[in-house]
């Protein structure tokens, strides 16, 4: 039987049509969530999403099968596995642990600070890692009579480096291992390395710009009062519940090394590990779910459907033939595709600009007469470097601006953009370089 | 508490400060004080010998054990308290290690135990945990003894865990209803906590800190955070492990009923 539709009832129902329709939504959502000034960016891609389904753009089977599962299984089961971590207390450990080690030295807090967030970063959600850093360092920072923005910024940009580095460290990048079919391995082997040396570059020039700028200079000179603040460190935390979460997480790495062999994907992965821990915790789900980011969820399911229905048009077809006109080889396609991806993710969200685009590789690798392989990775490495352009880059950069404002250090649009924007043109420049070389050299 | 006899258990080396602090215990409680002495070098021992007749403690010491039969020396033994040095490591060590002598005090049932914290060398704030469904009248008048023949500065504490109960009553209740039901369950915790110690205490008074949180994180948080030396808690406390684990200090786990 036909699907009756809205848009088939008003006689607008042609193929055709179809397919422009789903491009109008698409661009109407995007650009509510462009203008996140007015509207929010979860409701918007909801409406859109939902709209696609009511207009027949998508039927509800096709937005079903539209939302990627591994994807959302891989972010629920992460963000509860996190979620238990958080409740335990282990990050205000490493924290406290790391304020000791530094001593109060400003060139030691910058460092260590900015190599644990992309560590965590790497393994975590990058909001997850700011939610949690940026006020330990806004404290600590205040205490010790240093001004905390040039901080928080340094640590922004390490998180969204480190993030780059694997599947799970990036939402873009659990979209392009699940939409591009790549293991966890495969992330650790393509990226991990170029992630390595762009970090230590980043460090470089943030440290040296803090340094030009005065802001690494010792201002807390009584050694009683540093003490004071580095023992003043006291924590909550639960030591078998990490010890719990910790066992879990270190499975659950292992077992994403290992899900290409096991043919399980990583999402399920993630979901069954979480259940085990939530089992095996004892903590109650309601406490457990509370810090689960169900707008971040919500927000890639309707875009999935909106995706969905430009998939079902066929536009991403006719955008692969486009963009197969533009990027003839791979090569060039490394620095043209990963140098758009970064300017675009710099200025706008970049996981509806990476679900789009990994459309529309899928389809490329179709037609193409060489393998794409390369661009997935110039797009993870533009889409999650490019955040550190701007303060609206990445969800990371808007979440330590909203967090340091309420702190009293709001966080202006230039003063972001002036650490910021050096730091992720030469990343982005040394990033997607050393992945040209490396297929230049070792080939495709 | 009527402490007729300590064992102090010490392995391989004498932590001195540690002795100093169950010198002063026994001084106050004017009990025996057994030591266990395990793999101590010779020169250690005369050293506790000579800090011990100083002090004018009437002690045994006992070393011609193995480690393995200290577990049933002691149960033989039923000592009314019995210290154990613990190591001190930090929490992210805590993590992937269980202490030896964490290790060590399971098992034991109706025994005072005191995990004495490497190197602490005083004991001067004292605080009690009452747990509203566990803590027996028993526990709590024994815990108060041992903290008032000290001569140290006490409290008890108890928490609620406000925020358990709101999760669970918001779901099934208005805000404002699931608010005042909360309230209510807060005053209900502290009617029993205070009925509890006024009938363990017949009548003395004492000062009672009410934290608001989950217990085993909330109490030895406010400990550490407040300097106390020694956190005690009774033996038949849920979670009895974690309340040691997540204390960085000296714990204390007192039985709930009398004798064995």
């Amino acid at each position: 039987m036909e699907h009756q539709t809205i848009l088939s009832m008003i006689g607008l129902g042609s193929k055709e049509n179809l397919y422009w329709i789903s491009i109008l939504l698409f661009a109407g959502t995007y650009a509510m969530i462009i203008l996140e000034k007015f509207f929010h960016r979860v409701p918007a891609a909801l409406l859109g999403g939902t709209f696609a389904i009511f207009l027949g753009v998508v039927t509800p089977e096709g937005a079903w099968e539209a939302i990627d599962h591994n994807t959302m299984f891989l972010l629920i089961g992460m963000m509860i596995i996190v979620s238990v971590l958080i409740e335990s207390g282990f990050f205000s450990i490493l924290s406290s642990m790391a304020l000791r080690i530094t001593k109060g030295d400003p060139f030691k807090i910058v460092l260590t600070f900015t190599l644990l967030t992309a560590v965590l970063s790497a393994f975590l959600d990058n909001v997850t890692t700011v939610l949690f850093m940026v006020p330990i360092l806004i404290s600590i920072t205040s205490k010790l009579k240093l001004k905390p923005v040039p901080y928080v910024i340094a640590t922004v940009l390490a998180s969204n480096i480190g993030g780059t580095a694997t599947l799970i460290g990036d939402p873009p990048n659990i979209i392009i291992g699940s939409l591009g079919g790549f293991t966890f391995m495969d992330f650790i082997v393509n990226l991990a390395p170029i992630v390595v040396v762009t970090h230590i570059i980043g460090t470089i020039i943030f440290i040296g710009m803090m340094k030009y700028q005065g802001h690494l200079e010792v201002k807390l000179t009584d050694e009683k009062e540093l003490k004071r603040i580095i023992e003043e460190q006291k924590i909550e935390y639960d030591v078998i519940l990490m010890r719990k979460g910790l066992i879990v997480f270190g499975i659950t790495v292992i077992l994403f090394f290992l899900h290409h062999i096991l043919h399980l994907e990583a999402g399920t992965i993630a979901l069954f590990m979480a259940s085990v821990l939530m089992i095996w915790a004892k903590e109650s789900p309601e406490k457990i779910f509370e810090r689960v980011e169900w707008t971040t969820l919500m927000f890639f399911l309707g875009l999935f459907i909106v995706i969905g229905g430009l998939e079902h048009s066929g536009v991403f077809e006719d955008a692969a033939h486009l963009v197969a006109g533009v990027i003839t080889d791979p090569m060039s396609g490394i620095l043209i595709l990963g140098g758009l991806s970064a300017f675009i993710s710099g200025i706008v969200d970049n996981i509806p600009f990476t679900m789009a685009m990994s459309y529309v590789l899928i389809d490329l690798a179709k037609t193409a007469a060489f393998d794409v392989e390369p661009l997935w990775w110039a797009l993870a490495l533009g889409a999650c470097l490019g955040g550190n352009l701007t303060i609206i880059g990445a969800s990371a950069n808007v979440v330590a601006a909203g967090l340091s404002e309420r702190e009293g250090y709001p966080i202006k649009f230039f003063d972001f953009v002036k650490q910021g924007t050096p730091v992720t043109v030469v990343t982005v420049i040394v990033a997607l370089g050393l992945l040209w070389l490396k297929y230049a050299i070792f080939g495709i | 508490m009527p402490v007729n006899k300590i064992i102090f258990l010490q392995k391989e080396k004498i932590n001195f400060n540690n002795l100093k602090v169950v010198s002063f215990i026994t001084k106050k409680l004017q009990k025996k004080l057994i030591l266990l002495l395990i793999d101590i070098p010779e020169n250690q021992k005369e050293k506790v010998k000579d800090q011990l007749f100083s002090l004018d403690i009437e002690f045994e010491i006992r070393n011609q054990i193995e480690f393995s039969e200290a577990k049933d020396e002691i149960k033989t033994e039923k000592p009314d308290l019995l210290i154990v040095t613990r190591e001190k490591i930090s929490p992210f060590e805590h993590i992937f290690k269980i202490t030896s002598s964490e290790r060590f005090i399971k098992g034991f049932e109706n025994i005072d135990i005191i995990l004495l914290q490497e190197d602490c060398d005083k004991l001067e704030k004292i605080l009690i945990n009452v747990d509203k469904e566990t803590s027996t009248l028993y526990y709590i008048k024994s815990a108060y003894i041992f903290a008032k023949k000290l001569g140290v500065d006490f409290h008890m504490i108890t928490s609620f865990y406000e925020v358990f109960y709101e999760n669970r009553l918001r779901k099934t209740h208005p805000d404002e209803e699931a608010r005042q039901l909360v309230a209510q369950l807060f005053k209900e915790h502290l009617d029993i906590v205070k009925e509890k110690i006024a009938k363990a205490l017949e009548g003395e008074k004492v000062e009672l800190i009410v934290a608001k949180g989950d217990p085993k994180k909330e109490v030895p948080y406010y400990a550490r955070k407040h300097h106390y030396n020694l956190l005690i808690i009774n033996e038949d406390i849920e979670e009895k492990e974690s309340y040691i684990e997540n204390s960085e200090m000296s714990v204390g786990i007192f039985k709930d009923e009398e004798g064995a």
